[in-house]
Formats: C-alpha cells, structure tokens, sequence
C-alpha cells in the first residue's frame, strides 16, 4: 500500500502533464479567437486547465477529456468577457509583425497565410461579443447551433441570427479588403 | 423569382436552418446559379475562418509562451492544493450516518415496543398476582390461589385490557338478556 501511492501520484502527475501537451496549443487558440490578444488568451487558458486539473477524475478518458476542456474554456472566456464588459482587439491601423514561416513553405505562401490570419483577427473584430463567439463555436470549433445556445445560455433562433450576421459581417470585410 | 435573403443563404451554407427552410433555399439554389454561387461563397469563406483560426498568432513564439504556462498551471494546481479545504473522508462520513441511523432505529423500535398493545387476554399486576381472561370469566391468580368471577352468556365475550393492569369484560346475559359489564381491578 506503501508502495502503491506514490505511484499513483506519479501516474496522476503524468497524466495530467500529457493531458496538458495534448490540448495546450487548441485551447489557447481557441481562448485567442475569442477574447483577441495573447495576453488575456494565456491568463484565460492557465485558468482553464487549473478548473479542468482540479477534477482530474474527469481525465481518464482523454476524448471526452478534451470536450469537457474546450467547454471549460470557452465558459472561462465568456465570464471574463462579461466581467469586463468589451473586448479591445488589437487596433487594426496597427502595423502587421514581420510573418514567421512554417517549415518547407515558400515565401509566397508564407505571405498569403499571414494575409488570411490577419484579415480573420480583423474580420473577428468587427463583430460584437455575442457574434464572434457564436462564429467561433459553430464555424472554428464544429458546434452544432444547439450546443452553441446551450453554451451561450440562449435560444437556437438566437444563436442562428448571430451567424448568420457575423458571416454576412465577415463577407462585407473580406469584399471591401478585396475592393 | 423571389430569391432567398442573404440570412436564409448564410445560414444554408453551414447547414443551419432548420429543415423547411433549408428545404426550400434548396430547391431554389437548384435552379438559380446566383444564389448558388453565394451559398458557395459563404462555404469557402466558413472554410478559410476554420483553417486560419487553427494557427497562431504570427509574433508568437509558441515554445516558450507554452512553457511558461505549463509552469503556471503547475503553480496554479499546488496554490490551489493549498488553500482547498480538507476533504473529509467518505468512509468516516458513511459511519456517521450508520451510527445516526442506527439510534434512530434503536429509538424507534423502543418506542413501538413500548407502546404496543399487549394481549388482551392477560394482564399482570405488580405483586405476583396475575389477572386473565379464561373461557368462563376474568380470573385472578396468586400463586396457588384462583378466584373467577364467572360471565354468564353463550354469545362472544368482549374482552378489554387498560394500561393500569384492569380488565374488563363485556357479553349479554343469557338471563336476563342485559348488556353486562365486568371490571376487575388488581392493586
């Protein structure tokens, strides 16, 4: 028995740490396409992961592990974006950092990624709170609308009328970008 | 041709109307390259949401921006470790209810057995001396000595006890067709 515990703190403690590394870089994303900067993205994923550990009964199975996660996560955005009542995306005027390329891409392709990562960030932008997370849910992480309402604490005809606004206030973006 | 609204037209590119409506934006689109080619307009740009919202930010630099918050969740688990309080164990908690339970049974039970009724057909007195019910009448006994006062009737008897050691008997006499009461009382 002795012997026993420290193992299975030892499994615990690697459980945890994988469960970390499986699903870091999805959920931080998925936190920055909500709230729109890296600061409060990490702040709101550390958070995320500390709520989710904290019941690491709930880990053993790492598929629905990860759906319980990306819930946890996106209510953690949605309190903070309630508590501070807007979002400040960063200032679009702002100029663009020089894009990082990916390996065995050519530089054109690397200039045509960072141009669609921008135009998404400033795309984002333009909609309100309720529209952007609606979008991400349903367009970014698959949803179905009905999850999405259960998410957002609103109803299915809501949830529809919000994305439908934000893919027609997206198009608008994209054509006056293109114009 | 009245064609469907651009809402009706986003929503039936991502599958999100319900079935009447996608019903009839279909049948539309089925004849109307128009408004074909906006609902495929609205798929393409849907697509490249999903694909570049997968990636991170151009400035970042992942590996250490990952770093740095696995050691802050880290942190975070044995901060919150800390200050949690402390579970009581369920094995402790399961005997507290058991013993609680278990005098609320106890409780119970002397109550009923307390309080039942005893047979009617015999009741004891305190000095040895006991009263009961034979078929010719109410009899006391003291050790070796009997006396009987004898009912006189050939109908059913009625027979009733108290909590004072008392018996009473009730039966219609055969004589003289009375209602007849007998109480004994024993001190």
């Amino acid at each position: 028995m002795s012997e026993a515990l420290p193992q299975v703190l030892e499994e615990s403690a690697d459980r945890k740490s994988r469960f970390i590394s499986d699903n870091l870089r999805r959920i931080f994303v998925q936190i920055y396409r909500v709230v729109g900067n890296v600061e409060d993205a990490q702040d709101l994923t550390q958070e995320a992961f500390i709520k989710a550990l904290q019941r690491s009964d709930q880990i053993k199975d790492p598929k629905k592990a990860a759906h319980w996660l990306s819930r946890i996560a996106t209510n953690t955005a949605i309190d903070f974006l309630r508590r501070r009542g807007r979002v400040s995306f960063s200032d679009i005027d702002e100029l663009p950092e020089p894009p990082s390329s990916e390996p065995g891409e050519s530089p054109e392709q690397m200039v045509l990624r960072s141009e669609r990562k921008l135009y998404l960030e400033e795309g984002l932008a333009q909609l309100t709170e309720r529209e952007r997370l609606a979008l991400v849910l349903r367009d970014v992480e698959g949803l179905p609308a009905a999850e999405v309402a259960k998410r957002l604490n609103c109803s299915k005809a809501t949830v529809r009328s919000h994305i439908a606004n934000a893919r027609i206030k997206f198009r608008r973006y994209m054509e006056r970008r293109q114009a | 041709m009245k064609h469907p609204s651009e809402v009706d037209l986003a929503l039936y590119s991502g599958g999100d109307l319900p079935f009447w409506r996608r019903w009839k934006v279909a049948w539309h689109a089925r004849g109307c390259p128009e408004c074909r080619r906006e609902a495929e307009r609205f798929r393409d740009e849907t697509n490249s949401i999903a694909g570049a919202a997968s990636e991170l930010p151009d400035d970042l630099n992942w590996d250490r921006l990952a770093a740095e918050m696995r050691a802050n969740i880290r942190v975070g688990l044995q901060a919150a470790e800390c200050v949690a309080p402390a579970e009581v164990p369920a094995r402790a908690m399961n005997w507290r209810v058991a013993v609680a339970l278990a005098s609320l049974a106890l409780v119970v039970v002397s109550g009923f057995w307390l309080h039942a009724p005893r047979p009617p057909d015999m009741a004891e007195t305190g000095a040895g001396v006991v009263l009961s019910a034979t078929a010719e009448g109410l009899e006391l006994l003291d050790e070796d000595r009997a006396l009987t006062l004898m009912h006189a009737s050939s109908e059913p008897v009625m027979l009733s006890v108290n909590v004072d050691g008392a018996m009473a008997e009730h039966y219609v006499d055969d004589e003289t067709g009375m209602v007849t009461i007998n109480n004994v009382y024993v001190q």
